[in-house]
């Protein structure tokens, strides 16, 4: 043995020089070569086949504009979802039957096999409060709860028999958005800016408004990413005060100092992805420089208080409080900006009739004031300004009511109400490639069952999305091992809505 | 038995190269104790690469395939059900020859990976395995009236969805689709659908069952024709399927000669004009438009026409025209809201003779700027809001024939005009904007119960 002192290093690297052995090196290279060969395997599972990769996401620019799969007619979309469930029977769905059956009992052989949210036993038969007529020159009936937008009924495009298969608020508002009752997909606005990108690189290309008081039973998930990169999620703007925050510079800080030190940290950023190379580090650093241009463009854009006085008194719009209206009339501003994807929730239509604001008579009346100028303005507005062509604005919510009155528990509620009703209800669209003055589908005489004409979520989806310029069949993202799409497997573009 | 082929031929492959892994593994101490099961397992292999050659000849009858391209596979898999008999007699009776087994095993082993993979070059295609496989660029068809049907048209169809079973490598009930005369000769029930002459050939009758019936074709879970393509397919057999027939002489109507082009990403839709013959601008020259600016896109993936909005430009003025020297025929749209040009701008603007879609809102433009716009004749959309146009600037609009809508919110034209112009133009949509929503109050019913 010798008996010379060894330092520290010395010592650790003889330990290392005995570990590589010459059979230490054939079985790494046995494994290594191994995994080489496997590798392209693994890929080959991945790779796009049939084009469907994720080749549409640039991590350096993730909103850059895209190109869809065919000329869309729609260039951007306004979503109004009235979380809730409005009662499609007092709005849109007219059935003289149910009014003469008010009062009935229910027949067992509508309820067999059947489950409700709330509705226990036999309930009774409620005739609708809404009072009818067919409006403008395509005919489509509209009630009296909605007294200005029956006016511009000949540009709606009436879906009438569309069901889903969820009766609970998050669920349904998780499918209707995002393809699939569970958590986890992302969502329709998503989607589109993957799709689409935006054509404003000032502006986020997915914008989200909340209005209500509260956010949809469904939470954030509603607007989420889902598994496409975070970039895509919506972006949800505050309904009180400022929409964005800190847009301001803080005190003491001017714009040019804000740039040198967002240049430091993409600096530093650009550094790390050198070393590590995750794709996530280029979307941070693409994000930071959007919220630097932001600063510039969004306050003018964000401020709805700049809108000359008719406008406001148009929309009826009142800017500094939280107002359906207010979003509407934001929404507008934000699509003439380029801004691809509008998602505004309105919460409150839940009209079980267990109370004064959930009752048909009263809760829904007010509710219905607070959209009903605002959505006409909206289509008007977008229409003198030449970009209701381009512009798809979608009305629907989660699921419909039912033509029973909902006794909760079995017992006789204080108001008029209705309980969920997942097999049919009404969406309409306007504009952006949707053929104005159509009715499509229809309900049998007491509006519970489609008869003709029905359409699923998904269907609906597809259309968006045909509308958009997309075939919904191809427009994929790999994710866990399979090509993911946001109908799944399902939904057929509605061909008899399209212009 | 030709049909349990696919299903045997996964044990010999199985069994054959666990016997192999056992041998090598048997060298070591610790693979020793696995020894004895090797030759059972050579045995079953065996068995199996021997049903296998056999169900692989009768499937090789069958007709399915051509003779010429099976022949290799078939000779290795004789070899390999010759050799694995082999091994089961020199596990029977060993000579004393150190590792006869192992090398035996080993070539074995060789042979079961080329047969397999020739194997599945049949069954896959021939670029299954290749590692960086080209990417399959969709065709885009010319669907211009007088392309040839067969050539332009239906033999791409029949390469992308028919071909990998119809085809030269494998011709499932005996028919080729890689080239006419194969498909008139027809498959081995021929050309015609029942045996009078004259029916309706056998091919139109297959697609048109439902997708549930199994002889529809193609087959469920493969790729489906669209609707516009069983269309024209089926009217060209029923002209007699000439390969000279052109795209006028099937007189279909424009509905799915339209929709066939919009399926297919080009051609007409009734909101762009048919540029059948444009040809699409390459990237390097839109990056001096991008670097600008400039949102440049087409109006879909491989379309040759192009969408561009300067909007978000805050500078943009008449002289960037010049950016646009060379692309004049691709654009189709272009939206210069609320940039800073002038009617000098119209000038390069009125040189775009596909332009269909031109927003000028919230511009400096005047009346006699848009007087320059009367032979820009595929415009179908004109945004004018904000503008200082009056109703002198509306009429010399009149020469645009496929003018559709014209948006004038907040211009100078005044509604007492718009008779007279409406009249000279029945089918323009004008709209003069400025509405106004009255207040309607809605009855509150308060009764209780």
């Amino acid at each position: 043995m010798n008996n010379k002192r060894l330092s520290l290093a010395e010592e650790a690297h003889l330990l290392d020089a005995q570990l590589a052995t010459r059979r230490l090196f054939l079985k790494q290279c046995s494994m290594g070569l191994g995994a080489l060969a496997f590798s392209p395997l693994i890929n080959a599972c991945t790779s796009d086949a049939n084009g469907s990769s994720n080749t549409l996401f640039d991590p350096t620019k993730p909103l850059l504009p895209k190109t869809p799969h065919l000329p869309g007619k729609a260039k951007s979309v306004i979503y109004l979802h009235m979380a809730g469930a409005p009662s499609q029977l007092e709005l849109f769905d007219y059935k003289p039957e149910l009014k003469k059956l008010d009062g009935q009992l229910c027949p067992e052989s509508l309820l067999k096999g059947k489950k409700f949210a709330f509705i226990r036993g036999v309930p009774k038969m409620l005739g609708t409060i809404g009072e009818f007529k067919q409006r403008g020159q395509s005919g489509a009936w509209v009630s009296h709860y909605m007294p200005h937008l029956a006016g511009v009924a000949d540009e709606l495009s009436f879906l009438k028999a569309v069901h889903t298969d969820q009766f609970n608020h998050a669920p349904a508002q998780l499918l209707m958005q995002t393809g699939s009752a569970r958590l986890g997909r992302p969502s329709l606005g998503s989607w589109v800016t993957y799709g689409l990108g935006s054509e404003n690189a000032n502006l986020p290309g997915f914008v989200v408004l909340t209005s209500g008081g509260q956010n949809p039973d469904a939470g954030k998930s509603v607007w989420g990413s889902g598994f496409l990169p975070s970039v895509y999620q919506g972006v949800h703007c505050r309904s009180h005060g400022e929409p964005v925050l800190y847009l301001d510079n803080p005190a003491n800080v001017d714009g040019n100092m804000r740039k040198a030190s967002i240049d430091a940290i993409n600096q530093a950023n650009k550094e790390t992805y050198k070393e590590f190379n995750d794709p996530e580090t280029l979307s941070r650093i693409s994000q930071y420089e959007m919220a630097f241009r932001m600063q510039i463009s969004a306050p003018d854009v964000m401020n709805i208080s700049d809108e000359p006085a008719y406008i406001h008194e148009m929309y009826g719009t009142e800017p500094g409080k939280e107002s359906f209206a207010n979003n509407v009339l934001l929404a507008r501003k934000l699509v003439e900006k380029g801004v691809r994807f509008v998602q505004l929730f309105d919460w409150g239509w839940d009209v079980h009739g267990n109370s004064t604001d959930t009752s048909l008579e009263i809760g829904l009346v007010n509710k219905c004031k607070q959209i009903d100028k605002a959505i006409t303005a909206l289509i008007l507005d977008l229409k003198q300004r030449g970009l209701l062509e381009e512009t798809l604005i979608v009305w629907g919510s989660e699921f419909g009511r039912t033509p029973m009155q909902e006794n909760r528990n079995g017992l006789e509620m204080p108001f008029k109400g209705r309980d969920h009703h997942a097999d049919a209800f009404t969406i309409w669209m306007c504009g952006g490639g949707a053929k104005a003055g159509t009715t499509y589908g229809e309900t049998d005489e007491i509006g519970f069952y489609p008869v003709d004409g029905k359409v699923s979520v998904y269907d609906v989806q597809a259309t968006i999305l045909h509308l958009l310029g997309f075939n919904h069949e191809t427009f994929t993202y790999p994710f866990q091992g399979r090509p993911f799409r946001l109908t799944d497997v399902e939904g057929t573009v509605i061909k008899p809505i399209l212009s | 038995m030709g049909v349990l082929h696919p299903l045997v031929i996964h044990f010999p492959i199985a069994l054959l190269l666990l016997a192999f892994f056992l041998e090598i593994y048997g060298l070591r101490t610790s693979g020793k104790k696995y020894k004895t099961s090797i030759p059972l397992i050579t045995f079953l292999g065996g068995i199996g690469a021997v049903f296998s050659a056999l169900s692989g000849y009768f499937l090789m009858n069958q007709g399915d395939y051509e003779v010429s391209s099976v022949e290799l596979h078939r000779n290795w898999g004789i070899a390999l059900a010759i050799g694995s008999a082999l091994l089961i007699v020199l596990y029977r009776f060993p000579p004393k020859i150190p590792h006869i087994h192992l090398l035996g095993q080993g070539a074995l082993s060789i042979l079961v990976l080329i047969t397999g993979h020739l194997g599945g070059n049949l069954t896959h295609g021939e670029d299954f395995l290749s590692l960086d496989r080209p990417k399959k660029e969709p065709k885009q068809i010319v669907l211009n009236q007088d392309a040839l049907v067969y050539a332009d048209i239906i033999a791409p169809i029949f390469e992308e969805k028919c071909v990998a079973c119809h085809g030269k490598t494998k011709q499932k009930g005996k028919l080729k689709l890689d080239q006419i005369e194969n498909v008139l000769k027809g498959g081995k029930n021929g050309f015609y659908h029942g045996s009078e002459e004259g029916k309706m050939p056998l091919m139109s009758h297959r697609m048109r069952l439902p997708l549930s019936d199994k002889q529809h074709m193609p087959p469920k879970g493969k790729t489906q024709l669209t609707e516009k393509e069983i269309v024209i397919i089926k009217k060209w057999l029923s002209l007699g399927a000439s390969p000279k027939l052109l795209l006028k002489d099937l007189q279909l109507t424009e509905e799915v000669v339209s929709g066939s082009m919009e399926e297919k990403n080009i051609g007409k839709t009734a909101d762009w004009p048919s540029v059948p013959d444009l040809a699409a601008v390459s990237e390097t020259m839109l990056t001096p438009l991008r670097d600008r600016g400039m949102v440049v896109l087409p109006l879909a993936s491989g379309h040759p026409l192009l969408q561009v909005n300067c909007q978000s430009i805050s500078d943009f003025s008449d002289k960037d025209g010049e950016l646009f020297k060379g692309l004049e025929k691709n654009i189709a749209s272009i939206r210069l809201s609320g940039t800073k040009i002038s009617d000098k701008s119209l000038k390069w603007i009125s040189g775009l003779p596909n332009l269909s879609k031109l927003y000028l809102d919230n511009t400096l433009i005047t009346d006699e700027g848009i007087a320059l716009l009367k032979n820009t004749t595929e415009l179908r959309y004109l945004n004018l809001v904000g503008t200082s146009i009056t109703e002198k600037g509306l009429r010399t609009l009149s020469s645009l024939t496929l003018l559709k809508s014209v948006y004038l919110y907040q211009s100078e034209v005044k509604i007492e005009d718009m008779a007279e112009i409406q009249q000279r133009m029945p089918k323009v949509y004008f709209d003069l904007g400025g509405y106004k929503i009255d207040t309607l109050t809605m009855e509150v019913r308060t009764e209780e119960k």
